[in-house]
């Protein structure tokens, strides 16, 4: 072999194996003749033109199969839901980590400025990040100011927050009937604060005689997850295209039996996973709408991938339905692939041993 | 049909040839004008194939090498044919319209 034919063998390598292994002889072939004819082009444009050859043919699909097509788009749009749900994983992966019980306590027992009774809870959510939630007793004299100073004073950086205060309606109103009775005036305060990545809800209720308070903490948005999102979307909608392309080809040139099971399977897992894929976009819609208003709505950011955290994503259905179709789906197409794959390896073994 | 499509069933019409026969009478063919990429080519040929207007005639090896011969197949003759009747309508419709054009000499 030549250096040039040599050249030419890697070139194709941005061809499909499947197309290499159909064309690629024929192929060099026909460069070498017009090389030697003195017909051939500039070798770096050469290059740039079998690299883009090859690519386009990675992303073409098998002429006058609209089942091709179908798949390949049904495809492109379920992985680009499962790409975006990786993304945002990765740029949650890059948050601060939530803080233990035990400083959750502590951090409750500051604002609250005594000890007292506390409770920390921990609810994962399939729509939005983590986060978790202290609560305590406090003094019936508490109020925002001397807390938000208590946390300064640890580093915090504070905002200003809000007061507001609900007072019991006048015996007479014609509201009394229709909301019942407020027996007490309750004034409530509500501020967040940052600190290290984290950032914090600070509540507070006060009524005659008690006041109740609760941290909410949350990892901060990172700038990330956009960019994340947006990368794995697109990847993703790249590898489910790629994939199913090379699957058409793989089982347009199978035997019918098993074109008919590689093509059921990969629509079969294309079903299953249509209700995860369907979660993630809705979770990336959320996602969308309150972007850039973390201040108007307190609590973690949504994220795509929460929606694989067990919870009532879809009322009906058990908690985890939404994992495990995930699971399932991807069981299925890897199969899909297998069937695929095992077909060709059949077949090239069977013309070794012919050969 | 775009127009290496054309050339390219046109070259094969008359005799099965390989990929460089191809783009050598694609280019005789064009006068000079079209001078098809060997990823173009094979991306036609296969897509061509693929839609029943080729195949693949033999397959020789020379000095080692594999070349491998295509010609028409009665679909692309007759795809070839639809084609050229079309062409030939819509030069005769625009020789007409050319002939009315107010002033032309005639």
């Amino acid at each position: 072999m030549t250096g040039l034919e040599r050249r030419y063998r890697r070139l194709l390598l941005a061809y499909p194996g499947s197309y290499r292994r159909r064309h690629g002889d024929e192929i060099t072939t026909t460069l070498l003749e017009l090389a030697e004819a003195g017909g051939g082009r500039p070798p770096r444009r050469q290059a740039w033109q079998l690299l883009a050859g090859g690519l386009r043919q990675r992303f073409r699909l098998p002429a006058r199969r609209p089942l091709a097509w179908l798949g390949a788009v049904l495809a492109a749009v379920t992985l680009a839901a499962f790409g975006a749900a990786a993304g945002s994983w990765l740029a949650s992966a890059t948050q601060a980590g939530l803080p233990g019980d035990d400083s959750n306590l502590a951090l409750v027992t500051l604002v609250a400025g005594r000890d007292g009774e506390r409770a920390v809870t921990r609810s994962p959510s399939p729509w939005a990040g983590r986060d978790a939630f202290a609560t305590a007793r406090a003094g019936a004299d508490w109020t925002a100011e001397p807390a938000r100073q208590r946390l300064q004073a640890l580093g915090w950086h504070t905002e200003p927050g809000t007061v507001t205060t609900i007072r019991p309606l006048p015996d007479d109103s014609p509201l009394r009937d229709a909301l019942g009775p407020v027996s007490l005036p309750t004034t409530t305060y509500r501020f967040l604060a940052e600190r290290d990545g984290l950032t914090i809800q600070v509540f507070g209720s006060v009524r005659e005689g008690s006041a109740d308070v609760s941290v909410d903490v949350w990892p901060t948005a990172t700038p990330l997850r956009w960019p994340l999102v947006i990368a794995g979307l697109l990847a993703g909608a790249l590898a489910g295209w790629l994939v199913a392309a090379a699957l058409a080809y793989r089982l347009r040139a199978a035997g019918p039996a098993r074109r008919r099971a590689g093509t059921a399977l990969f629509a079969l897992g294309l079903v299953v996973l249509a209700a995860p894929a369907e979660a993630f976009f809705s979770n990336l819609a959320r996602m969308w709408r309150d972007h850039g208003r973390m201040g108007a709505n307190f609590g973690p950011e949504y994220t795509v991938h929460s929606a694989l955290t067990p919870g009532n994503f879809y009322t009906s259905g058990p908690p985890w339905l939404v994992l495990a179709l995930t699971v399932a789906g991807a069981s299925v197409l890897v199969a899909a692939i297998a069937l695929t794959l095992a077909r060709r390896a059949a077949g090239q073994a069977q013309v070794a041993v012919a050969g | 049909m775009q127009e290496p499509t054309f050339l390219i069933l046109t070259a094969l019409a008359a005799r099965p040839l390989h990929g460089y026969g191809v783009i050598q009478a694609v280019e005789e063919l064009s006068d000079g004008d079209v001078r098809l990429k060997v990823s173009t080519l094979y991306s036609a040929l296969d897509r061509l194939a693929e839609q029943g207007l080729t195949e693949v005639d033999h397959e020789e090896a020379v000095d080692g090498r594999l070349r491998r011969y295509y010609r028409l197949s009665d679909g692309g003759a007759a795809a070839l044919a639809a084609q050229v009747e079309r062409l030939r309508r819509h030069a005769a419709t625009a020789e007409t319209q050319l002939r009315l054009r107010p002033g032309l000499a005639r």
